[in-house]
C-alpha cells in the first residue's frame, strides 16, 4: 500500500507546490541552513538547520501559530514516527544528489527524537529559528564534484559546504533550485587562495594586530627623517617575513610562551628608546630586526590558526605576508596624516613624540605583565 | 545556537534579496546596461507563443486548437512521456485545452493551470530534477484524464452534493458527496482523495473516530465493493501548504471489487450517524464552502488518471446578532439621498442569522432620527437627506439597548465637485485560493458593506478561462450604473524573484484579457503584454507588499498606484520603496480579502491576530462612474486607509494629493480629516521621513501612561512580508500606580487574541499585543502622580520578534520624569528600527474631526515628495497619495540600490 501511495505522490503530489504563500502563511519566511562536513570514510555528514516540528506538521519552514502548536503536541509518538519516516522517505527520493557525474541517495536521515520535537515547538524565542537539526549522510568519500537541489518544502536554502580546510563555500539556492557541479577539491584555485589570504593578511594588522599597530606607530612616530622610517621599516619586514615563513612551514618552531609577552616587551621598549634619546641609537635597526623575528612568530600563530591549504602553502605565506606589509604601510600613512605636519616643528619631540611613545610603553608594558601573567584578575 | 549560525541566518536573507532582479535606477543611463544584462538573466525562456495559440485571455475550442491536441495526442503515442524538453510546449497545449473545456462550461481540475504555471517559471530548467520529474508526470496525467474526457465525456460520472445538518460558523456540518461512477468506472488501485482546502481553519478530517469530530466516511451502492483508507502528502491549496508537506490527505483505495457506470459512492463529510457532530467549521459566513472529491479510475501504473468532480457549494450561515454596524456613502450634497444600511452582525462580524431587532433606533449626532422597522431582518437600508452641511454620525441602537453600533461618518457639502469614493481592488472568492461563490461576492460588497465600485480579482494561478468569462459576466450583471461599479481585473501572482503580486485593473470588462502568469512568466512580460493587448490609459497594474512588487523597474504608463494597507498588514514602507526609486505612485489600501467579503472582512480566521482592519481605496472623482473612476486612479488621486473608512480631504499648495508640485520653495499642506474614532495625529512625510507631526494626544503631565509598541513591517533586504511581531511580557511600575488600563486597538482588532490586564495592585500589566505595522499601544490611567524616582520596567521575554537575531530580550526600565522632556523610545530586539517601544504622557484625543495646516519652510527640491499619515487612537490609519515637487526623481543611489 505504501508502495502505490508512494506512487501516487510522484505522479501527482508534488505538482500542487507553488511558489505563492497563502495568506494565512503570512509569517512564512522560508529558509533552511544545510552544512555539510566531509566525514571520512563515510563521505559527509549533512546537517539540514530548519525548523522541523513545522516541516513535519505542514507548515515548512515556518513556526507554528499557537493552535498550530497544541495540535502539533496532541500528536502521539506513533504519528510522529509516522511523520518522520514519511519525510525520511521523501528527503531520500527528493534531495537531488549527483556525485562525479552519479546521482546518489542520503542515508542515514535522522530526525530529532520526539521530546527533542515537542520542546522545540515550544520554545520560540524569535521567529523563525531553527530547531534541532536534520541530519543525513552522503556516500561520497573523495567524490570532486557534487551537485545539490533540495525539496521545495525547505524554501530557499543556504548551503554550507566545508573543505577539506579553509572557509566554507556558501551556496545560495532558490526553493528546490538545482546547484550545478560544485567543485569539492578545495580550496578552488591559487588566485582565490591568493585574495583570501591578502585579505586576512590585512586584517591581522588593521584592525585585528593592535599589538603590531604600536610597534608600527613607535616607529613611525619617531622617524622625522625618511632614511630612518625606511630603515626601520625595512629592517622590521625583513626580520618578520623570515621567522613567519619558517615557522608557518613548521622549519622553526615558534618559542611556546615566550612569542606573545616579549611583543609587548618590544613595543615597549622602542618606545622608551623613543622618549630616552632625540635620534635613534646606532644599534637600534638590530634591535628592530630581534623584534621584527618576534613579531614573525606572532604572524604564524595567526596564520596557522587560518591553517594553511594544502598545496597551496606558499602562494598562500606569500599572500598573507604581503597583506601584512600593506596593513603596516597603512598605519605608517595614517600616522603621517596625523602628525606628519609638525614633524620639522620645534615641539614635535615634545608634544608629540614622547607623550605618544608615553603612552605605547604604558600599554606595551600592562601587556607585558598581563601576559606574563602578573595580573591576577587577568 | 551560536553566533555564527545566526550570522549565517542573516547571510541567507540578504543572499535572497542579492538574487533578485535588479533593474537601473530611472534616469541614470550609465548604469542601464550592465543592470539590463542581470535583470534579463533569470528572465529566460521567453514567453511561449505556441504556434497557432489562442490571443491570450480569450481562446476556446478551435479547430487549431483540435489540430494541436491531435498532434500532441498523436506525439505521445509516439514518444511516450513527457520531459523536461518538451513540457512546456506541452503544457501550453494543456493549459490552452483545459481552458477550452472550462469555457465550455466543464470542471477542470483547479491545479491543471497552477501546474502550468510551475512548468513555465522562469528558472523551470533549473529546478530540482525530482521535482522536475514530478510535475512532467503530472502534465502527463492531466493530457491523460483530458483525452479520455475527450473521447467520452461522461467518463467520470457526476457528482450531488446534500446537505444532511446544515452549518453555522464555528459549529458543525454534515454534507454527503454523491458520486455516480462515469464510464470509465474504477478499478482495485482507483479510488477517492478527499483534499481539504487549507482555509478550513486547517481541521483535519479523520476516519478513526465515528464519535469525533472531523469523522468522514464512505459507502457504497455496489455491495462488493470494499475500500482501505490511506494518506498519502501532498502541497496545494487543498493541502496544509502550498509548498508541500509531510501532513497528509485523506484517500480512500479500492481494494476489492470493481465500479462501474451507475454505480454510486457517498462520502459524508462529518458523518453523524455514529455520534460526530460533523465537521467543525470555520468563523467566516460564506455562500460556498467546497468539499473537494477527486477520483482516480485506476493505479497510475496502470494508466489511471485523477479527475476532480465538480464542487457543490455548501453555505454555512452566521450566527445570532450581538452588534451592529451602519455603513454609508462618504459625501453627499445638499438635498441629495444617501442610503444608510444597518446590518445587524454576530460576533464574528458575519451578518447574523438570527436575533435581529424588530426595530433600530438611529440617532443623527446625538439627537433622535428616525425609528426603522426590520421585520425581524438583518439587513434593512433607509433613505436620509440633508438640507445642512457639515458631518452627519449615526448611531443604532435595539429597542432594548442591547445592541448598539456606529455607521461610518456622512460628510454633506454643497455641490462638491469632487467626491469620495469608498471601493476595494484586491478581493478574492472562491475560483482562486478563497471561499464563496461570485455573485456573493459582489452582492457583498454592493448589499452589505456599501463599497462604492469593487475588482475581484481572482489569481490567475489557479484560474481558468472558464472562470474569466463568468467573472466577466457578473461584474456586467452587477454594476449598478452611477450608485456601484465594478471592475474587470486579476491578480498576476509569480515569487516575488520574478515580479511578485500584482493586481491588473481594466477600464472596460470588454476589453479585459487574463494576460496569465503561464504565458507571462516574469513582470517586464506582463508590461510588455499589456502594452500589446491594451491601450494604456484603459490599464493600471498595482503591485502591493504581501509577495512584493518589484519597486526597482517599472513601466509608469502602467503602474500608477501601490497598495500599502491589506489585511496582512501596513506597509507604508512598501510605498516608500516606490518614491524612493523615484516611480510617480498613487497609494491605495484593498483588503486582500478571501472569503468572500470585501470591504468588512470578518474576524480572525486561522492564525491568531491576522485580522487587521484590512484596506479600503479612497478615490477623488467628480461622479460614481466607470471611467471617472478609472481615471482617478490613472492620475494617482487617491488615498489609503488600512479599513477604516476616514473622510481625508488635503491640499499643499492648493495642489490635489497626488499630483506635482510646480516650484521648489517652502510648501503649505491644508487639510481636514473626520475619523471614525478619535484622531491621534497626523504627519507630514518628506521624502520618507516624518518632517512635521501634529499628536493631537501630546501631554507631558497628562493623565495617562502610554506603552505603545511600533513595528513598520519592512522587511529590509527581504523581498518578502516580514513576520508579525508579538510583545508579550510584563509591565512593571515603581512608585505609581494605575487605576484603570486600556488597549485601544487592540480592543478594536481582536480582544480574543490581543490582550492586556491590570493587576489588583495597579502596578504591573501582563500583555500580548502584535502588530503589522500599526502601532499599538497600552493606556493606564494612573491613579495619582508618580513619586520621585517612580520608574516603568518593561519585560519583553514572552515576545516573538522577526528577524534572524538571537532574541535575549533585556528588560527595559524608564523613569517617568524622563518623560517631562517628550516620549522615550527604545529599541526592542536585535534589529534596530523594525520594532521599539515608545513610553509617553498623554491625554485621550478627543475629536473624530480635525483641521490643519503642516508646513515644509524649505527649502525643497526638484525630486522631493511629500504625503500625509493619519492615525486614530484605534489603530485607524490613513495616507494621502503623495505630493511631487516638480517631478519624481530616484532618491536611491545606484549602489544602495541591492537594498
Amino acid at each position: 500500500m505504501f508502495k502505490f501511495a508512494r506512487a501516487v505522490y510522484i505522479t501527482l503530489a508534488a505538482l500542487l507546490a507553488a511558489f505563492c504563500l497563502p495568506p494565512s502563511d503570512a509569517h512564512d519566511l522560508p529558509y533552511a541552513l544545510v552544512e555539510m562536513v566531509p566525514a571520512g570514510p563515510h563521505g559527509r555528514t549533512v546537517v539540514i538547520n530548519t525548523h522541523v516540528p513545522a516541516l513535519l506538521f505542514g507548515r515548512p519552514v515556518a513556526h507554528l501559530n499557537d493552535a498550530d502548536m497544541a495540535a502539533f503536541l496532541a500528536l502521539s509518538d506513533e504519528r510522529l514516527d509516522t511523520l518522520k519516516e514519511r519525510a525520511g522517505e521523501s528527503f531520500r527520493e527528493d534531495i537531488y544528489l549527483v556525485a562525479d557525474g552519479t546521482r546518489i541517495y542520503a542515508e542515514d536521515i535522522a530526525f530529532p527524537d520526539n521530546d527533542t520535537l515537542r520542546a522545540d515547538a515550544r520554545a520560540r524565542p524569535s521567529d523563525p529559528e531553527p530547531s534541532a537539526p536534520i541530519r543525513l549522510v552522503l556516500p561520497a568519500p573523495g567524490a570532486s564534484t557534487l551537485e545539490i537541489a533540495l525539496p521545495l518544502s525547505l524554501g530557499r536554502s543556504l548551503i554550507l559546504i566545508a573543505g577539506e580546510g579553509g572557509e566554507d563555500q556558501p551556496l545560495f539556492l532558490e526553493p528546490g533550485e538545482r546547484s550545478g557541479p560544485i567543485d569539492l577539491d578545495r580550496p578552488g584555485g591559487a588566485w582565490r587562495t591568493a585574495q583570501v589570504f591578502l585579505e586576512q593578511g590585512v586584517l591581522h594588522i588593521v584592525p585585528l594586530g593592535l599589538d603590531h599597530i604600536l610597534f608600527v606607530i613607535a616607529l613611525a612616530v619617531v622617524s622625522v627623517r625618511l632614511r630612518w622610517l625606511i630603515l626601520q621599516i625595512s629592517a622590521f619586514t625583513l626580520a618578520h617575513t623570515a621567522t613567519l615563513a619558517l615557522s608557518a612551514l613548521d622549519i622553526v618552531p615558534a618559542p611556546a610562551g615566550l612569542v606573545e609577552p616579549l611583543i609587548a616587551l618590544s613595543i615597549a621598549a622602542m618606545a622608551l628608546d623613543n622618549i630616552r634619546r632625540p635620534e635613534p641609537a646606532p644599534w637600534r635597526p638590530y634591535a628592530v630586526v630581534g623584534f621584527g623575528f618576534l613579531h614573525g612568530f606572532g604572524f604564524a600563530g595567526a596564520l596557522r590558526e587560518l591553517g594553511l591549504p594544502e598545496g597551496q602553502e606558499i602562494v598562500a605565506l606569500a599572500a598573507f605576508n604581503v597583506g601584512v606589509e600593506i596593513g603596516q604601510i597603512l598605519v605608517v600613512a595614517a600616522v603621517f596624516l596625523a602628525v606628519g605636519w609638525f614633524m620639522k616643528t620645534a615641539g614635535y619631540r615634545q608634544f608629540v613624540i614622547v607623550p605618544v611613545s608615553l603612552a605605547v610603553a604604558v600599554v606595551g608594558l600592562f601587556w607585558f605583565f598581563e601576559r606574563i601573567g602578573v595580573f591576577p584578575w587577568a | 545556537m551560536g553566533v555564527m549560525r545566526i550570522c549565517l541566518l542573516v547571510a541567507i536573507a540578504y543572499a535572497a534579496s542579492a538574487c533578485a532582479p535588479e533593474a537601473s535606477d530611472p534616469g541614470d543611463s550609465s548604469t542601464g546596461a550592465a543592470q539590463e544584462t542581470a535583470a534579463a538573466a533569470p528572465l529566460t525562456p521567453a514567453p511561449f507563443a505556441g504556434p497557432v495559440a489562442p490571443r491570450p485571455g480569450e481562446g476556446g475550442s478551435t479547430p487549431e486548437l483540435q489540430a494541436r491536441i491531435d498532434t500532441l495526442l498523436a506525439d505521445m503515442a509516439d514518444s511516450g512521456r513527457t520531459t523536461a524538453d518538451n513540457v512546456e510546449e506541452r503544457a501550453m497545449v494543456l493549459y490552452d485545452w483545459g481552458n477550452a473545456l472550462a469555457l465550455e462550461g466543464e470542471f477542470i481540475h483547479p491545479d491543471l493551470v497552477s501546474l502550468v504555471a510551475m512548468v513555465r517559471q522562469p528558472n523551470f530548467q533549473n529546478l530540482n530534477p525530482v521535482m522536475v520529474e514530478s510535475w512532467t508526470s503530472a502534465v502527463d496525467n492531466f493530457i491523460g484524464e483530458l483525452a479520455i474526457r475527450r473521447r467520452d465525456p461522461d467518463a467520470f460520472g457526476a457528482i450531488a452534493m446534500e446537505v444532511l445538518q446544515p452549518g453555522e460558523v464555528v459549529g458543525h456540518i454534515s454534507v454527503a458527496m454523491t458520486h455516480t461512477v462515469g464510464s470509465a468506472g474504477i478499478v482495485p488501485g482507483g479510488g477517492y482523495v478527499a483534499p481539504n482546502h487549507f482555509r478550513f481553519n486547517f481541521m483535519e478530517y479523520q476516519t478513526e473516530d465515528p464519535a469525533a469530530p472531523n469523522y468522514v466516511s464512505i459507502a457504497s451502492s455496489n455491495r462488493d465493493v470494499r475500500f482501505e483508507i490511506a494518506s498519502f502528502p501532498f502541497a496545494g491549496q487543498y493541502a496544509p501548504s502550498l509548498r508541500g508537506s509531510f501532513a497528509d490527505r485523506l484517500f480512500f483505495v479500492l481494494v476489492e471489487g470493481a465500479l462501474s457506470e451507475g454505480d454510486t459512492v457517498t462520502i459524508t463529510f462529518g458523518d453523524t450517524s455514529q455520534g460526530s457532530p460533523g465537521l467543525e467549521t470555520v468563523q467566516y459566513a460564506n455562500t460556498a464552502l467546497r468539499y473537494a472529491v477527486w477520483v482516480f479510475n485506476a493505479p497510475p501504473e496502470a494508466g489511471g488518471v485523477l479527475h476532480a468532480l465538480p464542487e457543490p457549494a455548501v453555505p454555512l450561515s452566521g450566527r445570532e446578532a450581538v452588534g451592529v454596524r451602519g455603513f454609508i456613502e462618504p459625501m453627499i450634497a445638499t438635498g441629495e439621498t444617501a442610503r444608510l444600511t444597518i446590518r445587524a452582525e454576530d460576533r464574528f462580524r458575519n451578518l447574523a442569522s438570527s436575533g435581529a431587532p424588530e426595530r433600530w433606533t438611529v440617532r443623527l449626532n446625538g439627537e433622535a432620527f428616525e425609528t426603522v422597522e426590520t421585520g425581524g431582518e438583518p439587513l434593512v437600508e433607509i433613505e436620509v437627506r440633508f438640507d445642512t452641511l457639515g458631518v452627519k454620525r449615526f448611531t443604532i441602537e435595539s429597542e432594548d439597548g442591547r445592541i448598539t453600533g456606529e455607521a461610518d461618518p456622512l460628510l454633506v457639502e454643497d455641490d462638491p465637485h469632487l467626491r469620495i469614493f469608498w471601493g476595494e481592488t484586491h478581493g478574492h472568492s472562491g475560483w482562486a485560493e478563497g471561499l464563496g461563490l461570485v455573485d456573493a461576492y459582489f452582492e457583498f460588497a454592493r448589499e452589505q458593506s456599501r463599497l462604492q465600485f469593487v475588482t475581484l480579482s481572482e489569481h490567475d494561478l489557479w484560474m481558468d478561462l472558464g472562470e474569466w468569462a463568468l467573472m466577466k459576466d457578473a461584474v456586467n450583471a452587477h454594476h449598478r450604473p452611477g450608485r456601484f461599479e465594478t471592475l474587470m481585473g486579476y491578480e498576476w501572482t509569480v515569487d516575488a524573484a520574478f515580479g511578485g503580486h500584482n493586481i491588473v485593473l481594466y477600464r472596460n470588462p470588454d476589453e479585459a484579457r487574463l494576460l496569465s502568469r503561464q504565458r507571462y512568466p516574469y513582470l517586464e512580460a506582463l508590461h510588455a503584454g499589456l502594452r500589446e493587448h491594451v491601450n494604456e490609459e484603459d490599464v493600471i497594474v498595482v503591485p502591493h507588499a504581501h509577495m512584493p512588487g518589484d519597486w526597482t523597474t517599472s513601466d509608469p504608463g502602467l503602474e500608477r498606484l501601490v497598495e500599502i494597507a491589506s489585511y496582512h498588514g501596513q506597509f507604508e514602507w512598501f510605498g516608500r520603496r516606490f518614491l524612493d526609486h523615484g516611480w510617480e505612485v498613487g497609494f491605495i489600501g484593498s483588503s486582500d480579502d478571501h472569503t468572500g467579503s470585501p470591504g468588512y472582512r470578518p474576524r480572525a480566521y486561522g492564525t491568531p491576530g491576522s485580522d487587521g482592519f484590512g484596506g479600503i481605496a479612497a478615490v477623488f472623482a467628480p461622479t460614481l462612474d466607470r471611467d471617472a473612476i478609472f481615471d482617478a486612479m490613472r492620475d494617482r488621486h487617491t488615498y489609503a486607509t488600512n479599513g477604516a473608512r476616514i473622510i481625508l480631504q488635503a491640499e499643499m499648495d492648493g495642489v490635489r494629493m497626488g499630483a506635482r508640485l510646480p516650484q521648489t520653495g517652502a510648501h503649505t499642506l491644508e487639510g481636514q480629516v473626520i475619523g471614525t474614532s478619535e484622531i491621534a495625529s497626523v504627519t507630514l512625510v518628506k521624502n520618507g521621513e516624518p518632517l512635521e507631526v501634529i499628536e493631537y494626544d501630546a501631554a507631558p503631565n497628562g493623565p495617562i501612561l502610554e506603552v505603545a509598541f511600533h513595528y513598520d513591517s519592512d522587511p529590509g533586504g527581504l523581498r518578502h512580508i516580514a513576520p508579525i511581531p508579538t510583545f508579550a511580557g510584563v509591565v512593571r511600575l515603581e512608585g505609581l500606580a494605575a487605576s484603570a488600563l486600556s488597549t485601544p486597538v487592540a480592543a478594536a482588532l481582536n480582544s480574543v487574541t490581543e490582550t492586556a490586564e491590570l493587576a489588583q495592585d495597579g502596578q504591573s500589566a501582563r500583555f500580548s499585543l502584535r502588530s503589522g505595522g500599526r502601532i499599538n499601544p497600552i493606556e493606564f490611567v494612573l491613579a495619582s502622580e508618580p513619586e520621585p524616582g517612580a520608574r516603568l520596567i518593561l519585560d519583553l521575554s514572552d515576545s516573538r520578534l522577526p528577524g534572524f537575531a538571537e532574541v535575549d530580550l533585556e528588560p527595559i526600565e524608564i523613569r517617568l520624569d524622563a518623560l517631562e522632556d517628550g516620549p522615550v523610545s527604545s529599541a526592542i530586539g536585535g534589529e534596530e528600527g523594525s520594532s521599539r517601544v515608545v513610553v509617553r504622557r498623554i491625554e485621550r484625543p478627543d475629536a473624530r474631526e480635525r483641521r490643519f495646516t503642516l508646513a515644509d519652510p524649505g527649502p525643497s527640491e526638484p525630486g522631493d515628495y511629500y504625503f500625509l499619515r493619519v492615525r486614530q487612537r484605534d489603530g485607524g490609519m490613513a495616507w494621502s497619495s503623495p505630493w511631487w515637487v516638480i517631478e519624481p526623481r530616484s532618491r536611491v543611489q545606484p549602489e544602495a540600490q541591492t537594498e
